[in-house]
């Protein structure tokens, strides 16, 4: 039975299977896929520039050449499409002889520059001269010169004296983007790839070309020479822009993020990402991190004082009991994890008893025909597959700070960094008159500067917790960082809440939080 | 099997009314369309198999074979492209007849789209070709009020169009899918086969592309049938063809003969043997300078045809036949050939965008009297590298001469670069 086929299944929907030997074995592929596909699905590494399985096929750098028996020359693998009782080698003398010819031929005019190049340790050129290339070159003419650091566009720089022409990122922005800002100038050994007079790489996704780029002609210019690529661990992540969840690998050194590259999943994002989100670890490292419990003072100035995480919790526990019936208002932002967001339902719903939780609507631009989302918040739906509502056009917000400015609020919680647009932030001087605020964030931000209480969260790659895309995929997001000690994950802070006002709960984890919320909601 | 006894495809050339489309007819043109117009197509199909028609563009492919890949039964509309980008250097026979016999070029193009059930012919032509552009465009314009072209030519029922497009100066645009590319306003870059242009050509419709001299046959072989047309030349090389003498040759020019001349006869008789008979012949390029070279001793008993030449390592290609006598420097020639496949590649796969400026740098270096030990092997070497391993056979022009020019003049590269000189008189400059 054809893979993944249930019995009920319509068999002759199926593709059609071939059975084809690659190096000894034999393998089995639905008919149509190439040699190279077949290959990489029996775990067989068939070297390539130019194939990428996102993009069209150019067959044009020549490197994933193998002999294939009866065929009287080699053939490129990424262009030769698998037949019935085929019988591949991916190596031998022949292939090696090939590969090492095309290999020279890409190193002929390259300028060896791999000391100061940023792609170095994830190049291409050099994984390959490791494996198939000579250690001497025999290319004793002047090189051909080219731009070299070029800007064309905001993120990205170009290299033309490194480039080898395999036009992966001039078919992502015909293909993907349809933006089409690149082409391919001149010809022959003067052949260069540009962007057209008058335009610049400047599509959302621009910095895909960076990753795609198989040399180190097109590195990304927030990142190139900050960091060398072997000093860095790739974290698997999610992004946290938009309600797509775009995966994504962290580049972790000394305990903080330096890039953001796509990882791939073909439900979610593919092999992209946006620059947006690309570059969305940022200002991570340059805004000020709330690094302590803070009390406003009783002076005049109004100046913060520390407090310790266990006097805060008291503190804000004794406002929370004390507080009349009704007048208990969250904003929780939908950036918190499903985790978070659970406890917090649990936090009013059992210990608080009345009040009101409110997520906030965090809408820009429009949903594009690519990867980007007008909801800028990473688990909107899973705020609502928890029964909560996103505040349309957040007028409960709205009502609920109006509320809070004339007294009609007693408790005010701020949950997470991004709950609060700037403006609404700022008007939490008006409502810290009447009612207690309380702000969780990881950063001094306005909210925080406004807050009678202000309590130091987790950041960005700090936790582990659940987000669920607009698509409904629950993605677990990993803590890849070590968050400062004081600093704690929104559902702790709820659990340690509850625990004071008599309701005692004891996870250990977010993953105990998330099998609870696995009981409690209907997948 | 015989010799040529009457000029066919030249027939008319030496009229200067031929390109006006009254004396065309008065001469026979488009006789040959009102007969092909009465068959059946798949007849007209046969008898081009029959004839034993060969390409004439370079690859020498049975023409009525190629045409039976066009798909039968298809919903989409199919095209036949005439490759008149004649770029080959030394080859300038479809540039003759354009610029002087266009009807016939036209007559046997149509024919050709009616047993194809074409219902559209590109003619890409040469963009330096201004001449024959003009006079194509011309006699297509004339051949259209008369009737020739448009809907319902002479009351068949069959309708063709014809668009001529010019190239832009691109030697690869004359490589069909690149050909193709280019007329479809994209990068001439060759495409990946399959698919085959004949499932999937212009705009990804059925296209068949033929040489201009391939579809002018093709009116005879109608006018006088196969049997005819394969009565002249030789087995499986038939008709009439097209050399173009060019170099160290008393009369260089186009002589149209059988296919498959003697050398001797070709060189001696029409070409008139050297231009400075005082001199010795060194070296022949037999079918444009993509063709391996050959040596005088090659040349001796050999046959003009695609086969023969096949078996003897070159090739007939284009025809282009190029004579040079003692006074070249082969070092100096081979460079001339590499530069311009350095200047011409496409530069789509690496192997020839590098490869090919690469071995042109290095032979350029040689006769500079920069050559080092081991360049030679470095030269063989790289063309190695370059055959066989890219997406059109660009590459293999530009490697087979080189390999072939050090391989049967060796002892010329040997001197070049143990006296870091060129031991042969300098070029004298061009007036």
């Amino acid at each position: 039975m054809p893979h993944g086929a249930d019995p009920g299944e319509d068999l002759s929907a199926m593709p059609d299977r071939i059975k084809l030997t690659i190096d000894g074995k034999e393998i089995e592929v639905d008919k149509g896929a190439t040699v190279l596909q077949a290959a990489g699905q029996s775990g067989i590494d068939v070297p390539r520039y130019c194939y990428h399985p996102g993009l069209t096929i150019a067959g044009n750098c020549r490197i994933c050449l193998v002999d294939i028996e009866k065929m009287p020359k080699l053939v490129t693998s990424c262009t030769t499409v698998a037949g019935e009782g085929m019988v591949v080698r991916t190596h031998g003398a022949k292939v090696e002889d090939g590969r090492r010819a095309v290999m020279e031929f890409l190193l002929a005019n390259h300028p060896l520059d791999c000391p100061i190049c940023d792609q170095a340790g994830e190049c291409w050129l050099q994984e390959y001269s490791f494996r198939h290339g000579s250690g001497g070159s025999r290319f004793k003419e002047e090189k051909i010169k080219g731009f070299k650091n070029k800007p064309i566009g905001p993120h990205v720089v170009l290299d033309t004296e490194r480039c080898i022409v395999c036009t992966r990122c001039v078919r992502f922005t015909q293909e993907i983007t349809g933006t089409g800002e690149l082409g391919v100038f001149q010809r022959g050994v003067l052949s260069y790839i540009d962007v057209f007079p008058g335009t610049t790489l400047d599509n959302p996704y621009s910095g895909n070309t960076v990753d795609i780029c198989p040399v180190g002609a097109l590195t990304l210019e927030e990142f190139r020479f900050k960091k060398r690529v072997w000093e860095l661990r790739d974290a698997p992540s999610v992004c946290g822009t938009c309600a797509r969840g775009c995966n994504v690998n962290l580049g972790i050194s000394d305990n903080r993020i330096w890039r953001m590259t796509p990882r791939e999943n073909q439900q979610v994002n593919k092999w992209w990402m946006c620059d947006e989100g690309r570059l969305s670890y940022e200002p991570l490292d340059v805004t000020p991190r709330l690094t302590e419990a803070q009390s406003r003072g009783n002076g005049a100035d109004g100046a913060s004082v520390a407090v310790p995480w266990p006097d805060a919790l008291e503190t804000l526990a004794g406002k929370l009991k004390e507080a009349r019936a009704g007048a208990v208002v969250a904003i929780a932002s939908a950036s918190l994890t499903l985790e978070d967001l659970f406890l917090v339902k649990r936090l009013f719903a059992e210990a608080i008893k009345s009040g009101e939780i409110i997520v906030p609507e965090k809408l820009r631009g429009q949903d594009d025909a690519l990867l980007i989302r007008a909801d800028k918040t990473p688990n909107a739906a899973g705020a609502k597959r928890l029964g909560l509502t996103i505040d349309a056009g957040n007028q409960r917000q709205a009502s609920a700070m109006a509320a809070a400015a004339s007294g009609k609020v007693d408790v005010l919680l701020v949950l997470g960094g991004d709950a609060l647009e700037e403006a609404a932030a700022a008007g939490l001087a008006a409502a810290r008159n009447n009612a207690f605020v309380a702000v969780f964030s990881p950063f001094v931000d306005t909210a925080v500067k406004n807050a009678d209480l202000a309590l130091p969260s987790t950041a960005y790659g700090e936790f582990d917790g659940t987000w669920v895309n607009f698509q409904g995929y629950p993605q677990h997001v990993k803590r890849a960082l070590t968050p400062p000690a004081v600093a704690l994950e929104g559902w702790r802070l709820a659990g340690e809440l509850m625990n004071r006002m008599g309701v005692p709960v004891a996870y250990a984890s977010a993953a105990a939080v998330m099998a609870d919320v696995m009981k409690d909601v209907p997948a | 099997m015989a010799a040529l006894t009457e000029k066919i495809l030249t027939k008319n050339i030496g009229f200067a009314d031929q390109p006006d489309i009254e004396a065309a007819i008065g001469r026979g043109a488009y006789s040959r369309l009102k007969k092909a117009l009465a068959m059946d197509p798949n007849a007209i199909v046969e008898e081009v198999k029959k004839a034993g028609l060969r390409g004439r563009g370079g690859a020498g492919f049975p023409t009525g074979l190629k045409w039976t890949f066009m798909p039968k039964e298809t919903p989409k509309p199919k095209y036949l492209v005439v490759n008149a980008d004649e770029s080959e250097p030394g080859t300038f026979k479809d540039r003759m007849l354009m610029e002087r016999d266009p009807h016939l070029c036209l007559e046997g193009m149509i024919i050709s789209a009616f047993a194809m059930r074409a219902s559209l012919i590109f003619i890409y032509i040469r963009g330096e070709f201004v001449l024959g552009h003009t006079t194509l465009g011309r006699a297509i314009e004339q051949a259209r009020a008369k009737g020739f072209i448009g809907s319902n030519v002479l009351g068949s029922g069959f309708d063709i169009d014809i668009i001529l497009h010019r190239g832009a100066g691109a030697y690869i645009c004359g490589e069909e899918t690149a050909l193709m590319e280019s007329l479809e306003g994209k990068r001439g870059y060759p495409r990946l086969k399959p698919p085959f242009p004949a499932n999937f050509g212009v705009y990804g419709n059925p296209t068949t592309i033929n040489n201009v001299e391939t579809l002018a046959c093709v009116s005879y072989i109608v006018e006088r049938g196969a049997e005819w047309f394969a009565g002249i030349g030789r087995e499986k090389n038939t008709g009439p063809k097209l050399y173009c003498l060019s170099g160290h040759v008393a009369r260089p020019g186009v002589y149209e003969t059988e296919t498959g001349i003697p050398f001797k006869t070709l060189f001696e008789e029409h070409g008139g043997g050297l231009l400075d008979k005082k001199r010795r012949l060194k070296a022949v390029i037999p079918g444009g300078s993509s063709a391996p070279v050959l040596t005088p001793a090659e040349c001796e008993d050999l046959m003009m045809d695609f086969d023969s030449l096949a078996a003897r390592g070159s090739m007939l290609g284009s025809a282009g036949v190029m004579f040079m006598d003692d006074s070249v420097c082969m070092v100096r020639a081979l460079e001339r050939v590499l530069k311009f496949y350095a200047h011409e590649s496409c530069g789509q796969c690496s192997p020839c965008r590098v490869g090919s400026d690469w071995i042109y740098r290095i032979v350029k270096r040689i006769e500079a009297g920069g050559g080092l030990p081991g360049d030679l092997e470095t030269l063989v070497s790289l063309s190695d590298g370059m055959i066989g391993k890219t997406i059109c056979v660009f590459a293999d022009a530009a490697a087979l001469p080189a390999k072939s020019f050090v391989a049967k003049f060796r002892d010329e590269f040997t001197d070049h670069i143990s006296l870091k000189a060129c031991p042969m008189a300098p070029t004298p400059a061009r007036t």
